[in-house]
């Protein structure tokens, strides 16, 4: 009979492992990100511009596909927009954007973070950065 | 000079100022119809706004400030509140802090509210401030409110919580409003005003030349009527000297030559002495008159002797009378005939009024100018209270010292004589 406790604790160190092991979203002061994990590289990309007080908050999603993507915008740990989406386009190249405003408190940084699933597959794309 | 005396020009003048009057009065009342009318819809507008958009998207979240939910609120904000001339947008607690607004450095912040901003939050209805007078200053530390109208009302959150909803619009409509009232007015109340004063003014065009013509013609009636009677006068008095003068005159002198007869005794010699001195008064007196009937010709070189004829009857009154004349001998006859009648017309009323014990009428030329000075000793008058036979007659006197582009000046006061003074252009 197998036991479960060793093999539960080893999933968990495994999992843990593997989380710290994958690559986070590149963060800088360009005011654009992407994330390379899980999507493939380039698929996702997150733009933040500075607009007056505010700021105009762009995610991009290059799927290639024609499944419906829910996405979402975090702002500060808070939802501010979420939605689905479907890529534009024929083929190669196909892709969906999300333009969006948040505010930009003064003071401490903000941290932005889009994220967008596969509703058919369960593909996950993230991409965040401090602004 | 003379355009400005015009009663045409003045009429003009005052026509204009009084529509400029007009023109700036409704222009100040339009524009405080406009404010008025202004403030009542920014409160309308922001009443409008607060329910229809502000309320319904509001959340008892918005207040603790998270950051998604003023993500969405801005974003609603941006599209449905900051539009047309609402330029900025505060939400504010009853404690004062900014829950909301589009200046984002102000959210979070806890300027104070005032005292109408606080009655609004806690009885409802709106309130307003003209621009630069905003009930509290908040806003203004990090834009120009300078030209914005403020107004603001009560909202509620789901849960009930009272918010103040505040907007600040633009003048831009205000301005619009203010021209657009100014318009409707500006040609009803400036046009028939226009009209009216062309239309008067070339009223007062024709009518000022129909007085002008009659003037004219007055005035050529009075010159008929002055020649005739000088004519007239003119043959009476040639006539009396030609014939009672003369036999005045022969007569005079056939009683001194009579007089001085040897063969007479002392009484009839008297008697005769003293009809002849008699006569000789009469004969002064008459010429005297003869002088006043009718001027004689008056040339430059002869105006010392008929000034002195003319005072002659003062020494008749007790008045010590002397002429002086000097520098005058180059006047033109027409300057000579102006001295001799003013001086006429101040030698008469002193003789006849001033009760004086002196009359001294002089009369200095230098070749350019030409002064006339009759001086009394009587007992002068009050200015402006002249008699009125002898106010006609300065008015006279005036009026032909004005043609000659000359000045009189008649000086006086109770008990210190009177002083005439005539300058004139000597040529």
């Amino acid at each position: 009979m197998i036991r479960r406790g060793p093999a539960v604790a080893l999933s968990l160190v495994l999992g843990a492992g593997a989380l710290l092991s994958a690559p986070g979203a590149a963060v800088g002061d360009s005011g654009t990100a992407k994330d390379v994990d899980p999507c493939a590289p380039g698929k996702v990309k997150l733009k933040v511009d500075p607009v007056n007080d505010l700021f105009e908050v762009t995610g991009v999603i290059y799927s290639d596909d024609d499944d419906t993507w829910s996405w979402r915008f975090r702002h500060d740990g808070d939802i501010s927009y979420q939605g689905e989406s479907k890529a534009d386009g024929d083929g190669v190249g196909k892709s969906f954007r999300v333009v969006k405003t948040m505010v930009n408190f003064p003071g401490a940084a903000d941290y932005i973070v889009f994220r967008a699933e596969n509703e058919h597959t369960g593909e996950v794309c993230r991409a965040e950065l401090n602004y | 000079m003379r355009l400005l005396h015009s009663p045409v020009t003045q009429f003009l003048f005052m026509g204009l100022l009084t529509v400029a009057g007009i023109v700036l009065g409704t222009g100040y009342l339009a524009g405080r119809a406009a404010d008025a009318e202004a403030k009542v819809e920014a409160r309308g507008a922001t009443q409008i706004l607060a329910r229809s958009v502000a309320q319904p998207i509001v959340s008892d979240a918005l207040i603790k400030g998270r950051a998604g939910i003023m993500d969405r609120f801005t974003t609603r904000v941006n599209t449905r509140l900051v539009v047309g001339d609402v330029e900025h947008v505060v939400i504010w607690t009853r404690s004062g802090r900014v829950v909301y607004s589009d200046v984002i450095a102000l959210i979070g912040r806890h300027p104070k509210l005032a005292g109408d901003q606080l009655r609004v939050l806690d009885n409802g209805g709106t309130g307003s401030a003209a621009p630069g007078e905003a009930e509290d200053q908040a806003v203004a530390k990090y834009v120009d409110t300078s030209n914005l109208l403020q107004a603001y009302t009560r909202i509620h959150t789901p849960k009930g919580k009272a918010l103040l909803f505040e907007t600040y619009s633009s003048l831009n409509e205000v301005e619009n409003r203010r021209q657009a009232i100014y318009a409707s007015f500006r040609w009803i109340t400036i046009g028939p005003l226009l009209l009216l004063i062309v239309a008067v003014t070339l009223l007062l065009r024709v009518l000022t030349g129909r007085l002008t013509k009659a003037s004219h013609e007055r005035e050529r009636l009075l010159h008929a009527a002055i020649d005739a009677s000088d004519g007239e006068r003119r043959r009476i008095a040639r006539d009396l000297h030609d014939g009672v003068v003369q036999d005045l005159a022969g007569t005079t002198f056939s009683i001194s030559a009579m007089a001085r007869d040897p063969a007479l005794d002392g009484g009839h010699r008297s008697s005769l002495q003293s009809a002849s001195g008699s006569l000789r008064g009469s004969l002064k007196s008459l010429r005297s008159l003869l002088a006043e009937i009718h001027p004689p010709d008056l040339h430059a070189e002869g105006l010392a002797a008929a000034l002195a004829d003319l005072i002659a009857p003062a020494a008749g009154a007790g008045i010590a009378a002397s002429v002086s004349v000097e520098g005058a001998e180059t006047v033109s006859d027409e300057r000579a005939a102006l001295v001799w009648r003013v001086a006429q017309e101040a030698a008469r009323n002193a003789m006849r009024h001033s009760a004086a014990s002196t009359l001294a009428v002089t009369v200095r030329g230098d070749g350019q100018h030409l002064a006339l000075e009759v001086v009394d000793d009587g007992v002068g008058f009050e200015p402006g209270s002249e008699h009125k036979s002898d106010s006609f007659g300065l008015r006279g006197l005036r009026s032909l010292v004005d043609e000659a582009d000359g000045t009189l000046e008649v000086r006086s006061s109770v008990g210190d004589g009177t002083t005439v003074r005539m300058e004139v252009d000597a040529r």
